[in-house]
């Protein structure tokens, strides 16, 4: 079954459509939200919220552009809500595991120590991830977790091929400055 | 280790992570659940509205046909009033008082 006739079915109301449509997409709005977000709960948290979204804004879907742009796009938008209204809770978490990590430290042997710096690492990565300015963010996810053209990232930010170039180059350059203590380890 | 590995490694470990095979069934129940919501949600307040209006308008009609129902003759009683005799100004300016 071709996507239109799919989205047509669901706009008749045919709920197993829309099964369909999710289950093909699932995984690429998962993926997307947990670039942004790096928790799986959270992440399925957001593409639940996206496909709630789709479905009941699939009448206002313009078959200009693909659906899965328009996908992309909502996936985004979604997912920076999320951050911005767990914002304290997020805080809040971080302060836990660090809390635990630190008493962790204390009581473990060497090989958990090995453990806890690879931890350390990727939140480090993390971090410098989401400390990105919003549009280099945005790029980048979709760049590094989605493997996406730049021409096909221009158009889910409706923007040139070139600006794409210089976020994706902007955003490789922070991350290396931030990241730049790595190196020695 | 190059950066540039330390986030290739750190991203292919996120992308691997997969959706839980369940969510589709979760969003189709949510929105039957909200649908229903729906239902209720936008029924329930118009009866409630219905009802209040239609209370008022009972209550104010039973005022008035209890208020014309009450008949009979009004009996007055007729009270001759008059200043001078209340309010004797001589008392005050002291006109013919003896002393």
């Amino acid at each position: 079954m071709s996507e239109e006739q799919l989205i047509e079915k669901i706009l008749s109301g045919d709920k197993e459509a829309f099964r369909l449509l999710m289950e093909k997409y699932q995984q690429q709005v998962f993926r997307v939200a947990i670039g942004f977000v790096h928790s799986r709960q959270d992440a399925e948290d957001i593409t639940q919220e996206v496909f709630i979204r789709v479905y009941r804004s699939l009448n206002s879907f313009k078959e200009k552009s693909l659906f899965s742009t328009w996908l992309y796009r909502i996936t985004i938008n979604t997912s920076i809500n999320y951050i911005n209204k767990n914002k304290r809770r997020n805080l809040l978490t971080n302060a836990g595991n660090n809390l635990m990590s630190l008493l962790n430290k204390s009581n473990e042997e060497r090989d958990a120590h090995q453990q806890l710096e690879a931890t350390e690492i990727e939140k480090s990565i993390q971090k410098a991830i989401d400390g990105l300015p919003e549009k280099q963010r945005k790029a980048f996810i979709l760049s590094k977790y989605e493997d996406l053209s730049q021409r096909e990232i221009a158009e889910i930010m409706q923007t040139s091929e070139g600006a794409v170039e210089q976020l994706l180059v902007r955003a490789k350059k922070s991350l290396q400055k931030k990241l730049a203590y790595l190196v020695g380890k | 280790m190059k950066i540039d590995n330390y986030i290739d490694d750190f991203i292919r470990k996120e992308k691997e992570k997969q959706v839980n095979p369940y969510l589709a069934t979760r969003v189709l129940a949510k929105l039957e659940k909200n649908d229903e919501a729906v239902v209720f949600g936008t029924v329930a307040p118009i009866w409630k509205k219905l009802a209040v209006a239609a209370s008022f308008a009972l209550v104010i009609a039973v005022g008035f046909g209890l208020g014309s129902m009450v008949k009979g003759d009004k009996e007055y009683i007729s009270i001759n009033i008059n200043d001078a005799q209340l309010e004797n100004l001589n008392l005050y300016t002291l006109i013919d008082y003896d002393e």
